[in-house]
């Protein structure tokens, strides 16, 4: 993959990578963190929510950020998830980007 | 909102004339135009209305909220760089408003501007003695900065208590104080983050609605109440946005200003602020 190229996950990729996220900070299997649970039922301070929106940012090779109320807004992960997916979206077609 | 502080309360002289040398042109990189460093308002707004349009919107409510109007002298407790005064004297007639701040790059920046109805003292609230009484108060993202965690509460509540006396004195038992703080929401001050205490706020505590209410009373009566932690939430996304943007475009070089730190904080506030730990009060206190 280019170094400049933003990371085209598709919701269901950015929900695991969450969920494993979540998993690893509150120390429990990742089968444990439901994908219908809100971000915010996970006690996740907002230091460490920040450093997981970062990574995930990193990881999808994004330009810009984020809006924080993706994560924390949505009703359930999953939600999060198809939000973040399509916000991916949005900044790729801005980049001019193709699907890998 | 932040950064001045942990400069103001920690640095040397020179460390702060350093900071400040560059601060002015790093701080407009990603600020308003209106060099506003608090939280905007979307009250009345469209959702995307952008950052500039939010600020006008902020500073017109206080103008409203204390009844700013042709010929009135008002005060601004911890003015910044001078952009609610600015907009007092343009848009509501004020006919002189004075500013108080403890940054000496403010007060260069503020006396800059040519207008004779508008002055900056360099100058703690607390050591203030106005020479003649306002007919109005307005104090944005100041409130945070006046107590110490190193105080009891009683001793946090006499402190905004002197403050509200203050107030009251500087017009004479008679006027309005619009107040704009960030106040402690689900979070309280004992179970406070170090995050919040040692990155964040180096130096303050923040108030609660409680200790707000305790300390003014039978000072002011509360006429207008608000929590708009969103606004902040809101306001810190998109100053992080545009720093990142500054990055970018050049404007601001990370090999100089801690731009990653910056964002770090601005985006943890943020959070801070979404999961409602901390929230915005926006209060209207009226003598009678
Ligand atoms: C976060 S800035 C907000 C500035 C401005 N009100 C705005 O909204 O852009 C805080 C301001 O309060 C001032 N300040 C903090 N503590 C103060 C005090 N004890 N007395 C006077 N000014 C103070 C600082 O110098 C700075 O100008």
């Amino acid at each position: 993959m280019n170094s400049d190229l933003i990371r085209q996950a598709s919701a269901e990729e950015i929900e695991s990578w969450i969920i494993a996220r979540i998993a690893e900070i509150v120390n429990v299997a990742p089968a444990a963190v439901s994908p219908d649970a809100p971000f915010d039922s996970f006690g996740i301070d907002s230091a460490k929510a920040i450093s997981l929106m970062v990574e995930l940012e990193n990881w999808l090779n994004l330009p810009d950020e984020l809006p924080l109320e993706l994560l924390f807004e949505a009703e359930a992960i999953r939600d999060a998830a198809t939000g973040i997916a399509a916000a991916v979206s949005d900044m790729a077609a801005q980049q001019g980007g193709v699907r890998p | 909102m932040i950064q001045d502080e942990q400069i103001e309360f920690g640095g040397s002289a020179a460390a702060i004339r350093h900071h400040y040398d560059v601060g002015n042109d790093f701080y407009s990189a990603w600020l308003d135009p209106s060099m506003t460093y608090s939280s905007a308002m979307w009250d009345g707004l469209p959702k995307d209305a952008p950052l500039e349009e939010a600020q006008q919107r902020k500073l017109d409510y206080h103008a409203e909220s204390v009844g700013a109007g042709e010929g009135m002298r008002i005060l601004d407790v911890g003015c910044g760089w001078g952009g609610m005064m600015r907009n007092l004297r343009r848009r509501h007639g004020a006919a002189e408003c004075v500013g108080l701040t403890l940054s000496e790059e403010q007060l260069a920046y503020i006396e800059q501007s040519g207008d004779p109805g508008i002055g900056a003292v360099l100058s703690n609230w607390h050591d203030y003695r106005p020479d003649r009484p306002f007919d109005a108060i307005i104090s944005v993202g100041a409130f945070e900065h006046f107590a110490h965690p190193q105080q009891s509460v009683d001793e946090r509540r006499g402190v905004y208590r002197e403050f509200f006396q203050a107030c009251r004195d500087w017009m004479e038992g008679k006027g309005r104080l619009s107040l704009q703080t960030i106040a402690y929401g689900r979070m309280s001050p004992e179970d406070a983050n170090p995050f919040i205490a040692n990155e964040i706020f180096p130096a303050a505590e923040l108030p609660t609605l409680e200790d707000i209410v305790v300390a003014c009373k039978g000072l002011f009566r509360v006429e207008r109440l608000r929590d708009d932690g969103l606004d902040y939430a809101r306001t810190c996304e998109m100053w992080s946005n545009r720093l990142r943007g500054a990055v970018r475009s050049g404007v601001v070089d990370p090999a100089i200003h801690p731009v990653e730190k910056y964002s770090r904080y601005l985006r943890m506030s943020a959070a801070g602020f979404r999961m409602r730990k901390i929230g915005l009060l926006r209060i209207a206190f009226a003598t009678e």
